[in-house]
């Protein structure tokens, strides 16, 4: 075997030394038969002769011992190679054209393509990932809502579970750093002992938590990063002391640079484990705990199901009160991580795959009309015995160069075009910072490559090897002249191009007008001129609410007199924050609901000027006012949303609710606008505002409208802040502005990207019919020729030449609309308040498609009607 | 039809190169000579067509090739059999014993 290799390496790479050795040992067979002839009394002309006789056609001989090396397809490739790449150096504008355009097909390709595979193809990185499933709450009353668990819910579903190896709960936080450099607020996870074991993550440092970490004033494991900026990488951290919050806790790890945990978020600076003895956790109707869990080997996602609902099951008879309607979910851990995304992103794939089509047919263009000059070449190779499948092998393999040269550069472009794209994706696109060139994608580029080649390549080759002696000679005295079939391909082509780019234009025009009415979706507050920044005092030293109400105070007193500034509100959660908390109620008055049903809405807790300075509209009745604090009769704002689902027409004014926060309860005295806190995509939902003087609330963020630009205020806002309390952080400082753009974010991305393909899919097609028409009129020059020497007028050639280009447009349009019907139902996910048919996107795009297929065809058109009778029959 | 023609001679070619390398190494011309005196004249080949199949067989690892001097001190291109040749030759003398003996029978009953 090894020995064949060899052999057969040799005969390719050593190539005339093989040569050489034949002849070498014919001729030796030769002479020594001739000798012996001579030997018998031959005369050594007539021994050579017969000995030349006897051993049949020397070349014929030496052709089949070549073809007996069995090296003699690969021998044909090199050669096809080897002439291929000879052909194209000789016309580099060509091939620089052609490889540009597929580098730009392919490049586009890759790089969505290498997104696609971080995100959605490669299995999450840790081991076994197969094994992790997210557990979610159910309710029977809202079948949409993923609810969250309490710990005593989750620790009965841990612990009486049989499908499960491992289970752990966790929820987000967030906590100020101290210490000597300026305060820092960082997020992080607070999670049940069992969290790293299930992921089976190892340390880079120190150790991870385990069971016996879960007590009050636990220690805490800190990410790669957080050490590396704050550490300066000191692996001394270890058995350090940080003050997290103001409360002092201990280092005892340091995870991995490449370990995430996006379930919670990517940016988690520090780990610290729950204590199960505080109050939070000992009650069954705090939810606020999300639960991942390692399902033992074997168990599928059904089996694991249908067991922890049957734990689910006892625990709502276990514990009505608080447990009724209460089940469970589970969901594959990467597909409940980037479900969301993955829509997105395969429309994405698919409108760059028909730019890739579209550049295909370009380049099949450009073929066709190279190859028609090479008519005489092809002509000859047939005449000289290639027979037609060894042509349609060299033009093929011109074609595979072409497109591997354009695969190596659209690599390049894929590198680039990653940065390009991460520039503006959207934070929340979960693993996308994963996204790297991986074998995988060496190897889709690879196979998009070859797949490109035979595509563009193998209608041209085919035309082109048809072999026709008598239309040979006719045609070349003409240099060559473009057969009829080959006109069907180009008018093929054209049909092709014209279609697919009105598929991809209006999946853009789609995109493009959902995204404005998006844009132009009131709010319900004012964005503009708005600064937010948002504090979190440590518990530990703001613990009364005295103390609390004090420095807020004090905050907005000081910032007032800021320059620029208007009216400063404070407010938690702020609207867009991405935090919700959302709080039982019931209406006094109305008949109490059955357990488990109990109503919820969304709170916010507010400052008096809150309202004024977010802009939110009031509609009746009053705000709050300084005097609406702790001790005052208790006083409630609810939005229009609210008076509306729950209040049922009745004058929401004076009616009062209890409220699921510390049992208390309030007299509604004035109703806001709706806003939509969530993204502007969601409706309003039912809100409630409470004074913030009387639930003291830790976390608050400013909400500053000023005169000038908001953005400038930021470091004077900084300043305040530090003289304070030089200890506490100002964090997430940003404009209303910014928060709007990013909770469009998403929309914005799909829509710029397949803005983007679209545009380059019409330029493209545009070429790509321009230059079939001038080379159609070029043809069809010694016919306008005698036209016009017949009386034809320049109209008539001018409406001749564009009534053909617009057929074909009219045909590809059709198609066209036919395949964007078919297919923008796809992405109507994506779409909002747009339908996937809007007749004024299809009208509207379909006539911006036509009028640039009808200028690219009128040059041409117009260059018919110079042509000059006498000089064009004379061309003849 | 033609092709199975020269699948049938190509065959017993090989067979016979094969069996005519059994006693020790040969170039091209003597395995021609060989075959030919033999068979006693009746294979007339074109002896060109020899050295494809020389080719092949070696290709197929069944001979191996050196380059060696002649008699007279010329470089010649010598074959010798290999082991995988050797069960190949037993193998298919057997079955082309067992096809003429068969022939043969047919041949005979009429």
């Amino acid at each position: 075997m090894l020995d064949k290799v060899r052999r057969r390496l040799r005969a390719l790479t050593r190539r005339r030394a093989v040569e050489l050795e034949l002849d070498e040992e014919l001729r030796f067979h030769i002479e020594k038969e001739a000798e012996r002839n001579a030997a018998r009394g031959m005369n050594p002309e007539e021994a050579l002769r017969v000995a030349l006789d006897r051993f049949g056609r020397f070349e014929n001989i030496k052709e089949e011992c070549r073809d007996a090396r069995g090296v003699r397809p690969v021998e044909e490739m090199l050669q096809d190679l080897r002439y291929g790449a000879r052909k194209l150096r000789k016309s580099p504008g060509f091939t620089l054209v052609a490889v540009m355009t597929l580098a730009l097909g392919i490049g586009a390709n890759t790089a969505i393509f290498s997104v696609v595979n971080a995100v959605l193809l490669r299995p999450l990185a840790f081991d076994q990932p197969e094994q992790l499933v997210r557990v979610f709450g159910t309710n029977a009353r809202r079948s949409s809502f993923s609810r969250p668990h309490s710990y005593p819910n989750f620790s009965d579903l841990r612990d009486q579970n049989q499908t499960f190896e491992a289970m752990a709960a966790y929820t987000s936080a967030s906590a100020a750093l101290s210490g000597d450099d300026a305060p820092e607020q960082i997020t992080g996870v607070i999670a049940s002992a069992d969290l790293f074991r299930l992921l089976r993550a190892k340390a880079l440092i120190g150790r991870l938590l385990g069971p016996e970490d879960e007590k009050r004033g636990g220690p805490v494991v800190i990410s790669h990063g957080l050490w590396q900026r704050r550490f300066g990488a000191d692996p001394g951290v270890v058995g350090r002391v940080i003050k997290l919050d103001g409360r002092e806790r201990e280092v005892v790890g340091v995870t991995p640079a490449d370990f995430s945990f996006e379930f919670v978020t990517a940016a988690a600076d520090f780990w610290m484990p729950i204590d199960p003895a505080s109050s939070l956790y000992q009650q069954r109707g705090a939810i606020f705990l999300e639960a991942i869990g390692r399902m033992k080997p074997g168990v599928s996602l059904e089996q694991a199901g249908s067991d922890l609902s049957v734990v689910a099951a006892r625990l709502e008879q276990q514990y009505q009160e608080s447990n009724a309607g209460i089940g469970v979910r589970l969901a594959a851990a990467q597909e409940e991580l980037v479900g969301d995304v993955r829509p997105t992103l395969l429309v994405l794939l698919g409108a760059v795959g028909f730019v890739l089509l579209i550049a295909c047919a370009n380049v099949a263009n450009l073929l066709l009309a190279r190859s028609a000059g090479r008519h005489r070449e092809i002509a000859v190779r047939r005449a000289l015995g290639a027979w037609r499948g060894r042509i349609v092998r060299q033009l093929l393999t011109e074609s595979l160069l072409l497109a591997i040269a354009g695969g190596v550069l659209g690599l390049l472009f894929a590198l680039w075009g990653v940065k390009l794209i991460s520039a503006f994706v959207p934070e929340n696109v979960p693993r996308f910072g994963e996204t790297s060139i991986d074998l995988r994608v060496l190897g889709f580029t690879l196979a998009a490559s070859v797949l490109t080649g035979l595509l563009f390549g193998i209608a041209p080759a085919l035309q082109s090897s048809r072999f026709d002696l008598n239309e040979a000679l006719k045609d070349g005295g003409r240099g060559g002249s473009d057969g009829r079939g080959r006109t069907r391909v180009r008018s093929l082509l054209i049909v092709a191009e014209v279609a697919l780019s009105l598929v991809l234009l209006i999946g853009a025009g789609l995109l493009i007008k959902s995204f404005s009415k998006l844009r132009n979706t009131d709010p319900g507050f004012d964005p503009s001129s708005t600064l937010t920044a948002s504090l979190s005092l440590a518990p530990v030293r703001y613990d009364t609410d005295e103390k609390i109400a004090d420095f807020y105070g004090r905050l907005v007193e000081r910032v007032r007199t800021l320059p620029g500034v208007e009216t400063v509100g404070a407010v938690n959660p702020l609207p867009l924050s991405e935090n919700d908390y959302a709080f039982s109620f019931a209406v006094i008055g109305q008949p109490p609901p059955p357990p488990g049903q109990r109503q919820s809405a969304s709170a916010r807790f507010v400052s008096p000027d809150y309202f004024r300075a977010q802009g939110v509209p009031l509609r009746a009745g009053r705000v709050f006012n300084e005097a609406d604090r702790a001790g005052a009769p208790n006083v409630l704002v609810v939005n229009e949303a609210f008076a509306r689902r729950h209040l049922a027409g009745a004058d929401p004014l004076g009616q009062r609710l209890r409220l699921g926060i510390n049992g208390i309860e309030g007299e509604i005295v004035g109703v806001v606008g709706d806003i939509r806190g969530t993204s502007l995509a969601t409706p309003a939902e039912p809100e409630y505002y409470v004074p913030a003087a009387v639930i003291s609330s830790n976390d608050l963020t400013l909400v500053i409208r000023t005169a000038t630009d908001p953005a400038t205020l930021a470091p004077a806002l900084r300043q305040v802040v530090a003289e304070m309390d030089k200890d506490l952080p100002l964090y997430d400082v940003r404009t209303m502005e910014s928060l709007v753009a990013r909770s469009v974010a998403r929309q914005r991305f799909s829509m710029t990207l397949v803005g983007v393909f679209a545009v380059l899919a019409l330029l493209l097609s545009a070429v790509g019919i321009f230059s079939v028409m001038s080379f159609l009129v070029a043809q069809r020059t010694h016919e306008i020729g005698i036209r016009m020497a017949l009386g034809a007028q320049a109209r008539d050639i001018l409406s001749m030449v564009i009534r053909h280009g617009i057929g074909l447009t009219l045909v590809g349009v059709a198609l066209g609309l036919a395949g964007a019907f078919a297919l923008t139902r796809l992405m109507s996910g994506l779409l909002y308040e747009v339908s996937a048919t809007d007749p004024f996107v299809y009208g509207g795009i379909t006539a911006l498609l036509a009028a640039v297929a009808l200028l690219a065809c009128y040059l041409p058109a117009r260059r018919a009607t110079k042509v000059d009778p006498l000089i064009a029959l004379r061309y003849e | 039809m033609s092709r199975q023609k020269t699948d049938l001679l190509q065959g017993t070619l090989d067979l016979l190169v094969l069996k005519t390398l059994q006693p020790g190494p040969a170039h091209g011309w003597d395995i021609a000579q060989r075959i030919q005196q033999v068979s006693e004249d009746v294979l007339q080949v074109n002896q060109g067509s020899l050295y494809p199949a020389l080719h092949r067989l070696e290709d197929r690892g069944l001979i191996a090739s050196e380059w060696g001097a002649s008699e007279n001190n010329r470089r010649a291109k010598y074959y010798k059999l290999t082991a995988a040749g050797r069960k190949q030759l037993a193998e298919e003398t057997e079955s082309w014993r067992r096809f003429s003996w068969a022939v043969t029978r047919v041949l005979q009953s009429g």
